[in-house]
């Protein structure tokens, strides 16, 4: 995945932002992010994502 | 400077009814097609038009899809509009639809792929796009660039004016902290809406409520040909939309 695909994974894909909430780092290595971009992921404020995510979804509907 | 208004079917009858008071409006691309076309020329001839495109994506790494362009394009031919805008957004990635305009990471690999794709717009629209600066609830991860030094990165790289939305800049500064100012890039164009408050005390940028002070008080601030109020839901007496653009003219 590049980066992108991975944020879209993020904002639209459930089951996907579970797993990665849970384990951020380890969901971005096995998704092929390098080393420092799942350092900087697992830094990411969860509470951020999660409303940014329920605001997406709100549009999608 | 020209205060105009974002059209909405919900607000046709009163914005044609109000054309002695409203410059200019803009049209969002995506709801129009071949069988508006009679609309549009009859819209054209009362009022000046600028096309809004919320579908385009350009803030990316991946290449603008060449049908949506395409579309906007037309539109932008059809109603023969002083201007087109799009955002500083991706909205999809590896064939998956967001489904809003979310904040790319604020890098050069997002600039290369922008300027890419903005040659592309300017190519097959037959003028470059206004850039709009986007609201998001999420500080968008591998960013080098902060809010402020991304919107002057990307005029530079690409030339294009912002356009510069006052209300998004707002949100933004609130949910992560920082301190306003207008960008030292030329502004073609500014957006004024209102949002709401959500959890974290973060601003959710809906388009639903009054423009709040704080959007007022950046508007002195700024140097621009048109200022274009957004509103997209509960609708409040149409009075109460003219009475924002009223404030709009004094604060400029």
């Amino acid at each position: 995945m590049t980066r992108e695909q991975f944020l879209a994974a993020l904002y639209t894909d459930e089951a996907f932002r579970s797993r990665f909430i849970d384990d951020p780092r380890t969901t971005a290595l096995a998704a092929g992010l390098p080393e420092e971009d799942a350092d900087e992921l697992a830094r990411m404020d969860m509470e951020s994502l999660r409303l940014a995510a329920r605001s997406f979804a709100k549009k999608r509907r | 400077m020209r205060f105009g208004m974002g059209w909405r079917a919900e607000l046709g009858a009163a914005i044609l009814a109000n054309l002695d008071r409203i410059d200019a409006v803009e049209l969002l691309a995506e709801e129009f097609d071949q069988s508006h076309r009679r609309a549009l020329r009859f819209l054209r001839q009362h009022v000046a038009i600028v096309v809004h495109g919320t579908s385009l994506g350009l803030a990316s790494t991946e290449p603008v899809d060449r049908k949506r362009l395409d579309a906007v394009a037309r539109v932008v031919e059809w109603t023969q509009a002083e201007s087109w805008s799009e955002h500083l957004a991706f909205v999809r990635a590896g064939g998956m639809e967001i489904g809003h305009l979310a904040a790319p990471p604020r890098n050069d690999a997002t600039l290369e792929g922008l300027m890419r794709n903005v040659e592309t717009a300017r190519r097959v629209v037959g003028s470059a796009p206004l850039l709009e600066n986007v609201a998001t609830l999420i500080d968008p991860p591998f960013s080098t660039y902060d809010e402020i030094a991304w919107m002057e990165a990307v005029a530079r790289a690409t030339g294009c004016d912002l356009l510069l939305d006052l209300h998004n800049l707002h949100a933004n500064a609130t949910n992560f902290g920082f301190a306003p100012r207008i960008p030292h890039c030329r502004v073609g164009a500014v957006h004024i809406a209102g949002g709401k408050r959500i959890e974290g005390d973060r601003i959710l940028d809906d388009h639903l409520h009054a423009v709040p002070d704080a959007v007022f008080a950046m508007l002195g601030e700024v140097s621009a040909d048109l200022v274009i109020l957004e509103r997209d839901g509960r609708y409040p007496p149409f009075a109460q939309l003219l009475g924002e653009l009223d404030r709009a003219r004094a604060a400029a």
